[in-house]
């Protein structure tokens, strides 16, 4: 068993409070991310969790015992950093090796398993490399390494893919997941970046300012996000958001639209003419900058073959089903069962 | 095939003219004193003057032979690796120390500094003070007070050297301290930290990781320190004058007696031979400077 409880954790840097007192849970054998726009506590939280920050108050378990206080190592985790943190004195196998050695893991059964996290991670033919001999994605490569061989009882990953360049990125992404299903360890993974959240995550945490915003399956949070926040992180092209008489109407602060959900040429009650500002031309889709008098700007997902008229003016209809209602808190505001 | 076009070579916008004012400087005050040194190790000029007369390599077939010198040359080897030896691992301990975010820490470093900035005469004049053997040395004072038997400093030879070695300590202290805390803090973080969730204990990180990383870094310290405490002579020449006996001369200081002064001023006044002195302090510090330059000072393993 290797859940994760936190209670009532904290942490303030001086007069700052950077994690109000949370609670969380993290079950055994789930992938789960905690998302967030920079600054707003990931790192810190996770670092508390791997034991190189103090928590100011709250308590820790790992598998049902106290690890509150432990040193790194003696909480059976292990961390991949978004600079990879290689020795960039030693050889990929050193640094493979250096956590076990240190473990006194026998010289045989140490040789066993480099072998064996050398062939999952196609890492054999670099093993005599030092680090400034590889290249980003091999560099990760090896940190994932180094940390599988210690059989942690969590992963904690922070940022491992941000240094890497988008099609590299893909790739890792797919290797993590494969990773994931392999072992079924429990895995803690920190990004801001809300596509890897949402493709790698079976629970996605959104912080904000410290705080959980909500916690969800990725399309939990996509379809019924509990807040303007997660709403506005959640989804790309970004949920555009309507205040004004159309929200009034709808008895809503705020109103909550995905790009998907407004249709051009569309057979609604309601009908908008959108001035068209931006076209982008994706391939499979085209995305639409367009604005509306009185209601605002709009992102709209449409057919990869719209065609815009010459006066540049579209008539958009929004899909009502799918609106999401938010109160003056931006709390969402659940729609009566009809 | 077109030919790209050099731009035309200014002088004026080249490298000579910044670098000019300089090399003028190190030419009349570095690279002109050292040749005439040369020059002069093979000649038998006094300070007291009269013709100087070319005598071959008769200056250094003497200090070869002579048992001032040898002796000098012994103690300063000693006294070079203890000094070298102590103050590397107090300076490494102290920038370890003060490294970590402890209060004050600007002070602590500031305060220690100190003793690196104050110019060797005085150091010596400090430790004079500190270890006077009468009831006004601050030591003995101490000692006094708390019912010991006072030391004899720097009366007894094998008390001498230990206090000079110390002096030197002190003084050298700051600069590997200043050295290492420089390289401390451009430790990646996250390597260290990588290393504590590895399991690496607190000396392990010292000795597998943060040693190994600032190997460029502690070999340049260990070389440029050895160059000072090697040549050192003021520190000598205020402290104890070499004494008692020739207990704690240095050959810098040999050197110094040797070529200065005469006429009653303590030295034998004597250039030339002081000149060879100063060539052969000259070659055993040109082998330090190849040996840092040769240490792989300048490879690193990061990118
Ligand atoms: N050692 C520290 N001392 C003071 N403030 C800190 C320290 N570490 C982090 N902070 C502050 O705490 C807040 C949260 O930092 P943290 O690194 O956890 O953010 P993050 O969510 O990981 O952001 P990013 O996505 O940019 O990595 C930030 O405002 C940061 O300035
Ligand atoms: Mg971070």
């Amino acid at each position: 068993m290797s859940e994760l409880n936190i209670d009532g954790l904290g942490k303030r840097f001086g007069k700052v409070e950077v994690i109000p007192p949370l609670d969380l849970h993290v079950p055994n054998g789930s992938f789960t991310v905690l998302v967030g726009p920079s600054g707003c506590g990931k790192s810190t939280l996770l670092r508390m969790i791997a034991g190189l920050e103090d928590p100011d108050c709250g308590i820790l378990e790992l598998g049902g015992r106290d690890v509150t206080l432990a040193e790194p190592a003696d909480r059976g985790i292990a961390m991949v950093f978004q600079s990879y943190a290689l020795y960039p004195h030693m050889t990929v196998e050193k640094n493979i090796e250096f956590g076990l050695r240190l473990a006194r893991v026998p010289a045989s059964e140490r040789k066993e398993k480099i072998a064996k996290a050398a062939e999952a991670l196609q890492l054999e033919a670099l093993l005599q490399r030092k680090p400034a001999a590889l290249s980003g994605g091999q560099r990760q490569r090896v940190a994932i390494g180094r940390a599988i061989v210690r059989d942690p009882k969590l992963f904690l990953f922070d940022e491992p893919l941000s240094n890497l360049d988008a099609a590299l990125r893909a790739q890792m992404r797919v290797e993590l997941a494969e990773l994931h299903k392999r072992l079924g360890t429990t895995m803690i993974y920190v990004t801001h970046d809300q596509v890897e959240a949402m493709t790698l995550a079976d629970r996605i945490v959104v912080m904000n300012q410290g705080r959980i915003e909500q916690i969800g399956s990725p399309l939990e949070l996509y379809e019924a996000p509990a807040s303007l926040f997660v709403a506005e992180f959640i989804g790309a092209p970004k949920m555009n958001i309507l205040g004004g008489k159309f929200a009034e109407e709808l008895g809503a602060a705020k109103v909550g639209l995905r790009p998907e959900h407004l249709f051009v040429n569309g057979q609604s009650s309601e009908k908008w003419t959108a001035k068209v500002r931006l076209v982008e031309r994706l391939g499979p889709e085209t995305i639409v900058y367009a604005r509306v008098e009185d209601v605002g700007d709009l992102i709209i997902r449409a057919e990869s073959s719209l065609e815009i008229p010459g006066d540049s003016e579209l008539s958009v209809s929004p899909d009502l089903s799918n609106v999401h209602c938010f109160d003056g808190h931006g709390s969402r505001i659940e729609k009566e069962l009809s | 095939m077109p030919v790209v076009q050099r731009r035309k070579k200014n002088f004026w916008r080249g490298p000579w003219p910044w670098l000019a004012p300089t090399l003028l400087i190190l030419i009349v005050f570095r690279a002109y004193p050292l040749g005439d040194q040369f020059r002069l190790a093979l000649t038998d000029m006094r300070v007291s003057g009269g013709e100087a007369q070319y005598i071959g390599l008769d200056n250094f077939y003497f200090i070869a032979s002579d048992p001032g010198y040898q002796t000098a040359l012994f103690f300063t080897i000693i006294f070079t690796a203890f000094s070298v030896g102590g103050s590397f691992i107090l300076g490494l301990g102290l920038a370890l120390l003060l490294n970590e975010p402890i209060r004050g820490r600007v002070v602590y470093r500031t305060a220690i500094l100190t003793s690196w900035v104050i110019s060797a005469i005085i150091v010596g004049y400090i430790w004079r003070l500190l270890l006077n053997e009468s009831s006004a040395g601050v030591f003995n004072a101490l000692f006094d007070s708390i019912g010991l038997q006072g030391v004899n400093w720097l009366s007894s030879p094998t008390m001498a050297v230990v206090s000079v070695i110390v002096a030197d300590v002190w003084r050298s202290t700051a600069f590997t301290m200043i050295f290492m805390l420089g390289g401390l803090q451009t430790l990646p973080t996250e390597v260290l930290e990588a290393a504590r969730t590895d399991g690496a204990k607190a000396w392990q990180r010292l000795l597998f990781v943060i040693v190994p990383l600032l190997k460029p870094l502690i070999a340049t310290a260990l070389i440029f320190s050895t160059i000072a405490t090697f040549n050192v002579y003021e520190l000598i020449l205020s402290l104890t004058s070499g004494g008692p006996g020739n207990a704690t001369s240095t050959v810098g200081f040999e050197m110094f007696r040797t070529a200065f002064g005469g006429d009653g001023g303590g030295g034998l006044g004597l250039i030339g031979r002081g000149a060879a002195m100063g060539v052969s302090m000259f070659m055993v510090t040109l082998v330090f400077a190849i040996l840092y330059i040769r240490a792989g000072v300048f490879s690193r393993d990061y990118d």
